[in-house]
């Protein structure tokens, strides 16, 4: 039975209910109302980024999903960079976009989509000098030359070897 | 003469527009630093379209930068805090404000002992700022391999030239090194790793050594001895890695210290384990008191099997994903019971979660015979196999791939291979990638492929027989040789 989503622009997607319930938000919406037809607002998601985020709920439609209860010993084995060349291909957007659907993904409660919108921002600033994170993402230098001594000073032991 | 002079009024005009833009990049970079100075910061920041997100999600962020890929050399994270707190001021007070970035301890101890008390001071900050966190801790020693070369190269060159003391003292390099050479101790080694121990031990969630391989002695020796171990419990700790010892000497030591019924003078350096959930001792003959481990937890085991004890221990872990162990002890578990205080019941060996099984040396009688493990997909026998213990072999119904590395073909039974895929055709009906690494595997491949033909047996599935042209000595999945 599909779905009706309403965007913060006012735009319809009608969806499976199996794609829309990777959304962990909606799918307990859709506990609480029960059979219905009403259309469930999304006021936090715009339309570009829903479309994206649908793309990506759809293709891992078959995905177990996670319990939430898992030891942290697995989390923490599974906290490698590593992302799926597909989810790679999805994920290959602008950096407005790229931020839009992680907020999308932490709104919408769909924690592999965060996953792969974090480890791909990580992947992003790893290995690059606080110079190049700042170029990478349009950040100002707010430091005055003496505030960012005091921060080396504080942290000579983590001179770069 | 004149064009000489026209050049050096150029010159010189030049050298007055340099200075006139020197002077106005100065002003410029002036004016910047006091509008950034006078701006909100918030404000500058804002410009950026990462502000956006908000700082729980930043920190996940900035806990995916602090993992390493496997199997590199670590970066210590240290430095890529560092990093992000160069970049900007919400970025600097998120890390420094938040424990849980700090928790995270990973650095190899360098091999020039000059660094060594840098990182020292980096464990005690990150112990320090981590708060209350759980630790996890990733230690990388496989550095110090060459300089343990080095330094017994430079001892050598000091020693006097009785050639038998000089050998005796460098049978023990720690002892010499300390007593003749203190700046050059092995203990400095340690210091990074004994700043950790104490109080610290009651926060371990994760603790992962990659040792190096030395011959003479062992730096986990020293580290996890009574006098520098970690005395206290370790009630958090779910992790527990240890690499790549491959000490001869620690290994007959071991055996002295069993069979001699010394056993009881040996001290856990772990003694309760109760959140465990996976215990990998790669090569580390290391005891453990299996009876406080809860094995229901167990997600991921490698052990030295060296007692009955410890292999009932590993039998028993049904949760268990991965399972690799080395089995010491002939044992036959055909007719085998768990004994309890209150009972004894017959063994079952059923692995719901198992997909990955490594056997080394010694595979219990029975074991294939009887295991029940539905999506068990990958076998590994490792410088083992008695064909006996698997002439038989219940059904695995998902395996796809089997191991046989450097099998024994003594004990008069010549044909394994033969006798493995015959065992294949019956119980794995997925078998599709068979390999083989063992002297003469080409030959005897060809000579059970065509056996196979003539008896009219077919592997459905099996896609694929891959052997190894390797020497034993250089697989590196065998440990200690």
């Amino acid at each position: 039975m599909p779905v009706l989503l309403v965007t913060s622009d006012n735009e319809q997607f009608r969806v499976e209910k199996v794609v829309a319930q990777r959304s962990v938000l909606i799918k307990n919406m859709l506990e609480d109302v029960g059979e219905s037809d009403q259309p469930i607002p999304l006021p936090n998601v715009t339309a570009p980024v829903l479309k994206k985020v649908l793309e990506y709920c759809d293709h891992h439609q078959t995905d177990p999903l996670p319990t939430g209860d898992e030891p942290s010993a697995d989390e923490s084995r599974k906290r490698t960079t590593d992302i799926s060349e597909w989810d790679q291909k999805f994920i290959t957007v602008d950096q407005e976009m790229l931020f839009e659907i992680i907020l999308a993904a932490n709104y919408l409660d769909i924690k592999p989509l965060l996953d792969v919108g974090c480890k791909t921002v990580a992947n992003m600033i790893k290995g690059k000098s606080p110079e190049e994170i700042r170029k990478l993402f349009n950040i100002v230098n707010d430091f005055t030359p003496e505030e960012e001594a005091q921060i080396k000073k504080e942290n000579e032991w983590a001179e770069d070897r | 003469m004149s064009s000489i002079i026209h050049e050096d009024m150029g010159v010189a005009s030049l050298e007055q527009q340099l200075d006139a833009s020197i002077a106005f990049k100065a002003l410029l970079e002036d004016d910047i630093s006091r509008m950034i100075k006078n701006s909100p910061r918030e404000e500058l920041y804002s410009y950026s379209p990462i502000s956006n997100l908000p700082n729980e999600l930043l920190v996940s962020i900035f806990h995916a930068v602090l993992t390493d890929p496997p199997n590199s050399i670590p970066t210590m994270t240290a430095i890529i805090t560092r990093h992000l707190m160069l970049v900007c001021h919400p970025w600097n007070n998120i890390v420094r404000e938040t424990a849980s970035l700090w928790s995270v301890i990973r650095f190899a101890v360098p091999a020039d002992l000059r660094r060594v008390p840098v990182y020292t001071e980096y464990v005690r900050t990150c112990v320090k700022r981590s708060g209350s966190c759980p630790l996890d801790i990733y230690i990388d020693l496989r550095q110090l391999g060459n300089l343990h070369a080095r330094q017994l190269d430079a001892v050598r060159s000091i020693l006097p030239d009785d050639e038998n003391g000089s050998r005796d003292h460098i049978s023990t390099p720690y002892v010499l090194l300390g007593y003749r050479w203190p700046n050059l101790s092995f203990m400095q080694y340690l210091a990074p790793m004994v700043a950790l121990s104490g109080p610290t031990a009651a926060r371990w969630r994760t603790l992962e050594v990659k040792g190096a391989s030395w011959d003479e002695d062992s730096i986990f020796r020293r580290m996890f001895s009574q006098r520098y171990a970690f005395f206290e419990p370790t009630p958090l700790l779910e992790k527990l890695v240890l690499h790549d010892w491959r000490t001869r000497r620690w290994w007959k030591q071991r055996f002295l210290i069993e069979y001699s019924g010394w056993k009881r003078c040996w001290h856990p350096p772990f003694p309760f384990l109760p959140r465990i959930t996976e215990l990998i001792l790669a090569n580390v003959p290391m005891a453990l008191d299996y009876t406080n481990i809860d094995h229901t937890r167990i997600k991921r085991l490698d052990i030295i099997c060296h007692d009955i004890a410890s292999l009932e221990f590993a039998l028993q872990c049904r949760s268990v994903e991965y399972l690799k162990i080395a089995v010491l002890t002939h044992v036959d578990l055909t007719h085998f019971k768990w004994t309890t205080e209150r009972d004894s019941t017959v063994i079952t060996l059923y692995y719901p979660c198992l997909t990955r099984l490594g056997i080394h040396r010694q595979l219990p009688q029975g074991f294939m015979e009887n295991i029940d493990a539905p999506v068990l997909q990958t076998v590994v026998f490792l410088d083992c196999f008695y064909p006996e213990t698997i002439r038989r072999c219940a059904v695995l119904p998902c395996l796809k791939r089997v191991e046989l590395r450097w099998p024994y073909v003594h004990n008069g039974w010549p044909h394994l291979v033969l006798h493995l895929l015959r065992m294949l055709s019956g119980s794995c009906p997925e078998m599709e990638q068979v390999l083989y690494a063992g002297e003469g595997a080409a030959n005897e491949i060809e000579r059970a492929l065509v056996t196979l033909k003539d008896e009219g047996i077919v592997i459905p599935r099996l896609r694929e027989i891959i052997l190894v042209h390797q020497n034993y000595d250089e697989d590196p999945d065998i440990p200690d040789r």
